[in-house]
């Protein structure tokens, strides 16, 4: 894609705030307007921004960032950033989420010699709800989950992280992407968003503020 | 690129036929059931078939009080014909909601089947 293509007009901040204000009052035409409007950007940004990845998976990742705040429009914040930074954090994540589902789609592909020794890719490769300790695990990331609905006055990091964690996302380096240190060394982006993590923990300690 | 462009909105639309908080859902389930292709279905519609993948990305008119309201503003916009979109609407719900209860599933769209379309595709409760 040539780079004078990705070019586009600016498209004002309050207009982007319009179209989510629509989506929030539920207006049926909301959608396709705010899809027509984003979608293509969105996928031109995430060409220029990830070259490498496929053009499959960038607009796979693109849609599900328009699709998922369609439907959950409270999940952005105005007063934290724009629009299309926030679609820029969520379309990287959902991109890193991508890719790593595809590395393990691979990595499951392994011989039969491999499935016998390995209790990894052995007895949970099919059903991974068979395994008790991940359902356990699973609930228990989704209470946390719950709990952390309930926090008020986040700033923009905690913010991003908080939408990671609602997804149940586990990896750092999607938190890494979503703080914006991909380009730092991995000792420092897992030190970062530990750091982001604890503060939130350090919050839920202290008694969260409910929200509504 | 236009081709491009084409591509990957196709791309997106098939994503969301296949997600009931669309109207892509709903138009799919109708098109399918009446053997239609986009051609025939936006001149139910009456609409050019250029205007469907706008139309498909419209969510879901609401099932209750506010279906008449949702309709004619989708209807307004794209300039289709809005009782032809009502009743297009309460027939893919019909049959969405016998599916669901073919397969024992609870049915999303349980509520359309409660209700009657008037001719002018207003709703009324039974």
């Amino acid at each position: 894609m040539a780079a004078s293509e990705e070019r586009r007009e600016p498209h004002p901040d309050d207009e982007a705030t319009r179209l989510w204000r629509r989506l929030c009052d539920r207006d049926p035409i909301a959608p396709s307007d705010f899809a027509l409007h984003f979608f293509e950007p969105l996928c031109a940004w995430l060409g220029q921004r990830y070259p490498a990845n496929s053009e499959h998976d960038r607009v796979t990742a693109a849609g599900d960032a328009i699709l998922e705040l369609i439907q959950r429009p409270a999940a952005y914040q105005p007063e934290r950033q724009t629009l299309e930074v926030y679609l820029h954090i969520a379309a990287s994540a959902d991109l890193k989420n991508l890719i790593r589902a595809e590395d393990r789609h691979a990595r499951r592909r392994v011989g039969i010699e491999t499935v016998e020794l390995s209790r990894a890719a052995g007895k949970y490769l099919v059903d991974e709800t068979a395994d008790p300790a991940a359902r356990v695990e699973r609930e228990e990331d989704a209470a946390e989950r719950e709990s952390l609905l309930t926090l008020d006055g986040l700033t923009p990091e905690e913010e991003q992280v908080l939408v990671l964690l609602r997804r149940g996302e586990r990896r750092t380096a999607v938190y890494a992407a979503a703080l914006g240190i991909l380009d730092r060394p991995v000792a420092v982006q897992t030190r970062e968003v530990k750091r982001v993590k604890d503060r939130l923990k350090k919050r839920l300690e202290r008694g969260p503020a409910r929200r509504g | 690129m236009a081709e491009e462009k084409r591509a990957r909105l196709a791309s997106l639309i098939r994503r969301v036929e296949a997600d009931p908080f669309f109207l892509a859902f709903t138009l799919r389930a109708y098109a399918e059931s009446e053997g239609l292709a986009d051609r025939e279905l936006a001149e139910q519609l009456g609409c050019p078939v250029e205007a469907l993948d706008a139309v498909r990305l419209c969510r879901r008119p609401r099932p209750d009080a506010g279906f008449r309201q949702d309709v004619t503003r989708i209807a307004e916009r794209f300039g289709l014909r809005v009782g032809e979109l009502a009743r297009i609407v309460r027939q893919a719900d019909a049959l969405t909601a016998l599916r669901a209860e073919a397969t024992g599933g609870s049915g999303v769209l349980r509520a359309a089947r409660d209700r009657d379309v008037a001719p002018d595709g207003e709703s009324e409760e039974r």
